[in-house]
């Protein structure tokens, strides 16, 4: 099993990606809603994969994904955000992330985008 | 390794090897045979010494013979015999066994033991002469007397005298013998010679032409694939080049992208120079960023699809007369690999302008529907008569605004006169639109009544900037031609179904103030009542309902807007958190008419209209500091005068309170506003009124 953190400030997304992944060889380890909540999830649970939003309060996106590649920069972190700044994406890519996923997905897109995110992951 | 790196090679390396070890060979032969022709030439060389040395040995026995009374001479010669008899015995016995003798030159000579028949037959044969020959030889050597030395003389000399010349023909054969094998040598190296360098020819014919053919093939191959990949280049309708991670586009790519980006010679060019006129530069960062992103081997490109910048890009191209054209580009990236590494970028570029067109065109076409749709809904809830009288009235101010708008006008004061009397048709417009809560209408009119703030907000107008408003007025025109055609179709219905569910003005209820309050109330997140009095019992001429109901409709929504506080507010102020409107008609004498709407809101905030009057650049400071509360509050009844913070739906008209009092005064009418602080406001008007015929009668 893989372990996953979600890492999104509307409770709704959260529980609709655990929800999606709880079928599958996901397990999801924690829900963080802000990122000073994801960096201490990722110390303690410490997590394959990261499913991360971008705006949050507190410690936005970008940052986290950067603090957490500092920590340890095997985690496969999967941006899950909206499209309204490209460039936000791109940064999150060249701080780090391994992937973008567009708001509003389905559950087929979010099922794919973490699959193909965690090809030849060895567990 | 070595397997992958001969690969199609492999013919060719095994060609060259074999020619080399053919040369490597013959070269060997023929050093092992000349080196075999040298010892032979030497062994032909002392063979030819020993017929010599058989005849000295002759010679040294008669010159012994002559010097036997000369002791002196008898010594030299006899020492000549015995260098002579020992040179050819070991010679001799040199060609029967093979052993290194002393050569001409004094240099030690190495002699290979006979093996030819003839020369082994020779050298036996002279052996058995040589034998007594010897013995007898050494004899005369040895230190005897000179009668003893006579004797042995002549036995030496009738040996010699018999077998000399066997012995001469014997080495003579043997010379002869073994200059036939040299030279068969020499025979066999040339033969080996000629036969290796014309092995070694063939091969490297053999070499060449299989070489050529295979280059001509590959070459062919090569050319071919050119060619195809030429004809695909030049028959595909989408832009396609590779780009590699310095931005740099390949030589090749495909026709159509000259045209798509009117430029030639794409191929070399980077990417900055391809789209750098084109987009702007953030546009250009961001998608540079990008595909730096598509050079990481460790991010899919699967995921990041999504980020790609260029997916929809608005593009202004030059045509071939130079002028711009407005185009819309989709961008794909493919990533190219070249072993399991990603070498370029596949870019392939496609004209959507007609999709985004077409995309546009539907969604218009979505929003008018739907406008439709709305109006119908609000054509469904108001009163048909009111409807009706409302779009006769749009059309008579459209005329009105289009007359205006086509009046030649230059100076600024002028051009403003000139926007302000548009103003006054279309706030009405837009006042009466909520009043009956047509939305879309209401909107319309307000998009028209924002330009016309645009305008009014420049230091300087000119006629030009008046061409906007022609488009707005054309889209309130055919707006207002399908609320008239839907209206007409509406009414048919309604007279063909007499129970009609349609209030109707004539019950003389004036619902529609009560919906006003509402919409607005909501809009400015308010709580506020309507109380209607007297409306519905005096009957009224057109004229007079018309203007009664545009000084409600103006006044609700100044009270709702600027004089009702919010409810949190109110709550602080103990006064309830719903705000109350009286609207009120009553006639004071038979010929006068009195009309009045009240409310308990803020009152008139003179301090506002202060502030608003110095905005509006119209009044000095000086000058409002004489004016008593009176006077300022009556400021509000000057042309385009506001005190809203901003323009919204609702307030910020500004000239509403003008066109009331000039349409009052035109009826001889008097209007008066009295307002308290925190207690509220009042507006009263007061008509010389005539009851309308009909009720009269």
């Amino acid at each position: 099993m893989l372990r996953l953190l979600i890492v999104d400030d509307s409770n709704i997304i959260r529980r609709r990606i655990e929800r999606t992944c709880s079928a599958s060889k996901f397990e999801v380890v924690g829900l963080a809603s802000n990122g000073l909540e994801a960096l201490s999830m990722v110390s303690r649970k410490d997590p394959h994969v990261v499913t991360m939003d971008l705006t949050m309060p507190k410690m936005d996106g970008i940052e986290c994904v950067e603090k957490i590649m500092k920590r340890n920069s095997a985690i496969r972190i999967l941006v899950v955000s909206a499209l309204s700044d490209i460039e936000t994406g791109i940064l999150a890519l060249e701080k780090g992330a391994r992937g973008f996923l567009c708001k509003p997905f389905d559950d087929d897109q979010l099922k794919r985008a973490l699959n193909e995110l965690v090809e030849g992951l060895d567990v | 390794m070595l397997h992958t790196l001969l690969g199609k090679y492999r013919n060719i390396v095994i060609s060259i090897a074999l020619f080399l070890l053919l040369d490597a060979s013959v070269l060997l032969l023929n050093f092992y045979i000349s080196f075999e022709i040298a010892d032979d030439a030497s062994g032909v060389n002392l063979s030819g010494r020993q017929r010599m040395l058989s005849q000295r040995m002759v010679k040294s026995l008669f010159d012994i013979e002559y010097s036997m009374e000369n002791p002196i001479e008898l010594e030299r010669a006899l020492k000549e015999l015995n260098l002579t008899v020992n040179l050819f015995d070991t010679t001799l016995s040199a060609f029967d066994q093979g052993a290194t003798v002393t050569g001409a030159d004094g240099e030690p000579v190495k002699i290979q033991q006979v093996t030819s028949e003839k020369a082994r037959v020779a050298v036996d044969n002279a052996k058995v002469i040589w034998k007594p020959y010897k013995v007898l030889l050494e004899d005369v050597q040895s230190d005897v007397d000179l009668f003893e030395l006579g004797e042995r003389m002549s036995a030496a000399i009738s040996y010699a005298s018999m077998n000399n010349l066997t012995l001469l023909k014997l080495m003579n054969d043997l010379t002869i013998e073994l200059e036939k094998v040299a030279s068969s040598k020499a025979t066999r190296l040339r033969i080996i010679q000629t036969v290796g360098i014309t092995l070694a020819l063939v091969n490297f014919f053999i070499i060449m032409f299989h070489f050529l053919r295979q280059l001509k093939e590959s070459d062919q191959k090569v050319e071919s694939a050119r060619k195809e990949t030429i004809e695909i280049l030049e028959t595909v309708n989408e832009g396609l080049f590779l780009l590699d991670n310095n931005y740099v586009i390949s030589s090749q790519y495909s026709s159509v992208l000259e045209e798509m980006f009117a430029r030639k010679k794409i191929g070399g060019m980077t990417l900055e120079e391809l789209l750098g006129e084109i987009v702007t530069n953030k546009d250009l960062e961001t998608s540079k960023r990008f595909i730096a992103l598509l050079f990481r081997e460790d991010i899919k490109s699967n995921l990041i699809s999504d980020l790609n910048p260029l997916r929809k890009i608005e593009v202004n191209i030059a045509d071939s007369q130079g002028r711009f054209i407005n185009k819309f580009f989709s961008f794909t990236f493919e990533r190219v690999y070249e072993d399991n590494a990603i070498k370029d970028v596949l870019v392939t570029v496609n004209d959507i302008t007609e999709r985004v067109i077409l995309e546009r065109e539907l969604a218009l076409t979505k929003e008018q529907s739907e406008r439709q749709i709305e109006v119908l809904t609000s054509i469904l809830h108001a009163n048909p008569e009111l409807l009706q009288i409302y779009v006769k009235d749009v059309f008579n101010s459209l005329s009105e605004v289009n007359a205006i708008l086509r009046e030649p006008s230059k100076s600024d004061v002028a051009l403003r006169r000139k926007l302000n009397d548009i103003h006054v048709f279309i706030h009405r417009i837009k006042g009466e639109a909520a009043s009956l809560s047509l939305d879309s209408f209401e909107e319309i009119a307000h998009e028209f009544e924002q330009n016309i703030h645009e305008i009014r907000d420049k230091k300087e107008i000119g006629g030009d900037d008046f061409l906007p408003l022609v488009v707005r007025l054309e889209k309130l025109v055919k707006h207002a031609e399908s609320v008239r055609t839907l209206t007409e179709k509406l009414a048919s219905f309604a007279s063909a179904a007499p129970s009609s569910s349609i209030r109707s003005i004539n019950d003389g209820s004036w619902n529609h103030l009560d919906d006003l309050v509402q919409t607005v109330s909501e809009r400015q997140e308010k709580k506020v009542s309507l109380v209607k009095s007297g409306l519905s019992e005096i009957d009224l001429s057109e004229e007079l309902r018309s203007l009664i109901n545009d000084i409600a409709i103006q006044g609700i929504r100044n009270s709702v807007v600027h004089g009702i506080e919010s409810p949190d507010e109110r709550l602080e102020l103990n006064k309830g958190d719903a705000g109350r409107i009286d609207i009120r008609l009553a006639r004071s004498s038979s010929s006068v008419l009195e009309f009045s709407i009240k409310d308990d809101g803020y009152g008139i905030d003179s301090d506002r209209i202060r502030a608003a009057a110095i905005k509006s650049g119209n009044w000095t400071e000086e000058q409002l500091d004489g004016f008593d509360q009176k006077r300022l509050v009556s400021l509000i009844f000057e042309p385009g005068f506001s005190t809203a913070k901003e323009h919204t739906r609702d307030a910020g008209g500004g000239v509403g309170m003008d066109v009331i009092k000039k349409r009052v005064n035109a009826l001889r009418g008097k209007i008066r506003v009295q307002s308290r602080r925190g207690i509220g406001t009042k507006i009263s008007v007061s008509i010389p009124f005539v009851e309308s015929a009909e009720k009269a009668a």
